[in-house]
């Protein structure tokens, strides 16, 4: 069997299959050495849900054998991957990241699981989140039933939420790829704190069949990786309509960045307070080296500000009136006071007691807010701002607790792109772009609906200039011997 | 030590909000009968901020249904 380093761990999605294929390993071999390393490690860095060794080893022998008969699927063909453990897996626990949950067990697997088992994919475990990813509004990093998702750059810092463990697991190298689930930032935030690639695709256009509901009308499934490139080859075996899904867009996408409009004509819009003033300090620099490289790709940036509506209200009030009522049942057993993070209880008390009236009101306001940002790509092609403002926070920090160092600016920029976007079902990739403090930082684009291959062509190219995504975070510089993990 | 008033206005003036400076942050709710009551004043707040945005009345809210 061949030992495995760093140049595998930290391989990309099409480098690992191209080894495959070349028959340098096996994908048994492959999922061995990833299951030993995520199995080991996943614990270290509370990124590990469900280590799924038996049915892994089993597809990767499957696997082995089309290889053998020159049996070419996808380029995800024996190529490992984790999945955030709000999606179902027959037979298998999935907790939701939350106590209360901790034995549940479904009879179905979620529909993108099935499409990337379809694809060859080889899924070797379920990853960490926080509890309930996050519905009512959690203050600390510790609410998960997991423990917080720890930051392999740093583990004192944060690895972000809600999709913790599939942040974590893809810095460590742990596993090639991980799914992970938005509703509001959950997949942009810990792609931006560990230093990976994360896409949130178009609301609608990848099925959430299995997966646990948060906000139905704002729940999106998307891909963490290496690279936009991976990305993109993930998306493309995941989306697609799906009858079991009523918010499917009915939608396809075939990933062909080739096929984007010139970068010439592409216009992006940014807003230089978001850079400048709202960024932390130690994150300018390198915010602004990422600006400059977007404009030597030849795009045409110019400056842009969103229109003025109270983004966060609307998308905070409509997440807590729809999380309250899919989990009304367990406020209402008492059994949410299991879970660890106080103020989600309470958030989750309190979202049952949204007004109707206040629930159409936000949904008629982003009703508005739809129409205002349609209008806004009309002088637009993409949005492009800090992914977050800053570096992981410190584990013992609250979250709701303001940055020191962050100015209040009344300018509005593009600061609430992480709201508008989501409450509009716009895709957004996020991008590694620096450092700040030793931490990773990253820039978002955010597009059209639909506009997946346009934001994944920039973003393709921004990492031909750039390596920011092919930085290791520290776990990965120690050489891995697959063979003496036993 | 003799001060004059236009001294006195230049050293206000440039000196930084004593009262800012002052103000701890707001004590963040602990207990969780503390946290049910943030949540409650919470909803009301948003629920009076949405009430500011003025909205048409034939504005339908942004979720849809299909009949089949």
């Amino acid at each position: 069997m061949a030992d495995f380093g760093d140049e595998v761990f930290f391989a990309t999605i099409t480098e690992l299959h191209d080894r495959l294929v070349a028959k340098e390993f096996s994908a048994v071999d492959l999922a061995r050495a990833f299951l030993d390393r995520l199995e080991k490690l996943g614990p270290r860095y509370n990124a590990l849900a469900l280590l799924l060794r038996e049915s892994a080893i089993r597809k990767a022998r499957q696997v082995d054998d089309q290889l053998k008969r020159g049996r070419i699927r996808s380029a995800l063909q024996g190529v490992p991957f984790g999945a955030k453990d709000l999606l179902s897996l027959a037979g298998q626990p999935t907790t939701w990241g939350a106590r209360p949950y901790a034995a549940q067990v479904f009879d179905r697997d979620a529909t993108v699981l099935k499409k990337l088992d379809g694809a060859g994919g080889v899924l070797i475990g379920k990853l960490a989140m926080v509890e309930l990813a996050g519905g009512g509004g959690y203050r600390y990093a510790s609410a998960s039933f997991f423990g917080p998702g720890l930051n392999p750059w740093d583990p004192s810092r944060w690895s972000g939420g809600s999709s913790s463990g599939s942040g974590a697991a893809v810095a460590a190298g742990l596993v090639p790829y991980a799914l992970g689930s938005e509703t509001w930032g959950s997949i942009l935030t810990p792609a931006a704190y560990c230093g990976v690639t994360g896409l949130r695709p178009t609301y609608g256009l990848v099925s959430r069949y299995g997966a646990m509901a948060l906000s139905w009308t704002m729940d999106k499934i998307g891909p963490m990786c290496r690279s936009a490139e991976d990305c993109g080859l993930v998306l493309n075996a995941i989306a697609g309509r799906d009858s079991k899904d009523p918010g499917s867009a009915g939608k396809s996408f075939y990933y062909a960045p080739q096929f984007a409009r010139a970068f010439k004509d592409l216009r992006v819009g940014f807003a230089p307070v978001d850079f400048e003033e709202r960024a932390e300090s130690a994150a300018r620099p390198d915010f602004q080296k990422a600006l400059e490289t977007l404009r030597g790709l030849g795009l045409q940036m110019k400056e842009a500000s969103l229109p003025e509506f109270p983004y966060g209200t609307v998308a905070g009030l409509i997440i807590d009136a729809e999380g309250s009522s899919v989990f009304e049942p367990l406020i209402e057993s008492g059994k949410v006071e299991e879970l660890a993070d106080q103020k989600q209880i309470a958030g989750l008390k309190t979202g049952l007691e949204i007004a109707a009236k206040d629930y159409f009101r936000a949904m008629r306001i982003r009703r508005l807010i739809q129409h205002e940002l349609r209008k806004m790509f009309v002088d637009y092609d993409v949005l492009v701002s800090p992914s977050r403002f800053g570096p992981a926070t410190k584990l013992s920090e609250p979250l709701d607790r303001r940055r020191s160092d962050r100015p209040a600016t009344k300018a509005r920029g593009l600061s609430d792109l992480g709201a508008a976007g989501n409450l509009a079902g716009l895709p957004a990739l996020s991008l590694p772009c620096g450092f700040a403090d030793g931490l990773p930082i990253a820039i978002q684009l955010v597009g059209r609906p639909l506009s997946e291959n346009t934001l994944l062509a920039i973003g393709r190219e921004f990492q031909r200039r750039t390596d920011w995504h092919r930085r290791r975070s520290p776990v990965g510089q120690a050489v891995w011997p697959a063979r003496s993990l036993n | 030590m003799k001060v004059t008033r236009r001294q006195l206005a230049g050293a206000l003036l440039g000196a930084p909000p004593l009262l800012a400076q002052a103000q701890p942050e707001p004590a963040r709710p602990e207990t969780p009968a503390e946290l049910l009551a943030a949540g409650r004043e919470r909803v009301r707040r948003n629920a009076e901020s949405l009430a500011k945005v003025q909205v048409p009345m034939n504005t339908e809210p942004a979720f849809s249904f299909r009949a089949l």
